[in-house]
């Protein structure tokens, strides 16, 4: 072993000793796993205005507005209907 | 083929033994397997917290990080599918959320203070044990008196299991090639700073009326 392959295992083991992971990063990384898909879960549709609206003939039929919740953010999402092309906006 | 060839040999075949390990137990963690997530956070926790406090982060701001680093793996499970490319997209996430965290706040400390590294304290019974190992203690104090770049790299080679130069060079985006010469050099500073250490240490005790 050369000195400075001496030097880093010295360091190594002085690290894990004196700088050790905390526990509690561990628990809270392991944690971690359940977010996967809470997102998608959270999202809540809170406003459709082709339900909303009564106004169910000419340009109301072409536009939609979408309204998701998804923690403190809302999303709106403007969908429009052209000939047999859908954009979002 | 030297010492060192034989060593690297071996390590070669031992990652590939990981990977196709590592491989199963991504795509389990991606099926929401918490034995299997909770066996990649257990591997690589170490390396992203030594390279959040290679960026002199105190543990609340390199807690944070790790945890963010984590939360990013999680929504991007399903795109690593090269298990090989998993330690250093980590190493790179956390280095980018280090900076980002540094830009933020300004929270890093400059100059090296020991502190910065969490000493332990001198007062608690725990720590007086740990402290009696005097060259342990004073080889810590030292790293943290090293430049940015090799506290960086130092610290997060420190990481167990031993970090390979592909998660190295991506915690400090440095190219692999540089890793090794820098690697001496920050050494080799190291150890002058204890080399000076000591005979201040000596001159010292010499002062003090010749004490061993």
């Amino acid at each position: 072993m050369t000195d400075d392959e001496e030097l880093m295992t010295s360091l190594s083991r002085i690290a894990a000793r004196f700088d050790p992971v905390p526990q509690a990063v561990i628990d809270h990384g392991r944690a971690a796993l359940l977010t996967r898909g809470l997102d998608a879960e959270l999202a809540e549709l809170l406003l459709d205005s082709a339900l909303e609206s009564t106004q169910v003939r000419g340009d109301q039929e072409q536009v939609r507005l979408l309204s998701f919740y998804v923690h403190d953010i809302s999303v709106e999402v403007q969908v429009e209907y052209e000939d047999d092309q859908v954009s979002l906006l | 083929m030297n010492l060192r060839q034989v060593d690297r040999h071996l390590v070669d075949v031992v990652i590939r033994e990981v990977d196709v390990e590592m491989r199963s137990v991504l795509a389990a963690a991606s099926r929401g397997d918490q034995a299997a997530w909770d066996a990649i956070v257990q591997e690589f926790s170490s390396l992203l917290w030594s390279i959040a406090r290679g960026f002199r982060l105190d543990s609340t701001d390199a807690s944070d990080v790790v945890q963010m680093t984590w939360l990013r793996l999680v929504e991007n499970l399903d795109r690593i599918t090269e298990p090989e490319a998993l330690p250093a997209w980590l190493a790179t996430t956390v280095r980018r959320e280090c900076l980002q965290l540094i830009r933020r706040t300004g929270r890093q400390r400059i100059g090296g203070q020991a502190a910065d590294l969490d000493l332990p304290d001198p007062d608690s019974p725990v720590d007086r044990r740990i402290l009696l190992d005097e060259r342990d203690a004073a080889l810590w104090r030292k790293v943290a008196e090293l430049s940015e770049t090799c506290l960086r790299l130092l610290r997060v080679l420190m990481a167990t299991p031993r970090p390979r130069y592909p998660e190295v060079s991506a915690a400090l985006d440095m190219p692999v090639g540089s890793i090794g010469p820098t690697r001496q050099r920050c050494l080799r500073r190291l150890r002058e700073l204890l080399a000076a250490d000591e005979l201040l240490g000596e001159r010292r005790t010499a002062s003090d009326g010749g004490r061993p």
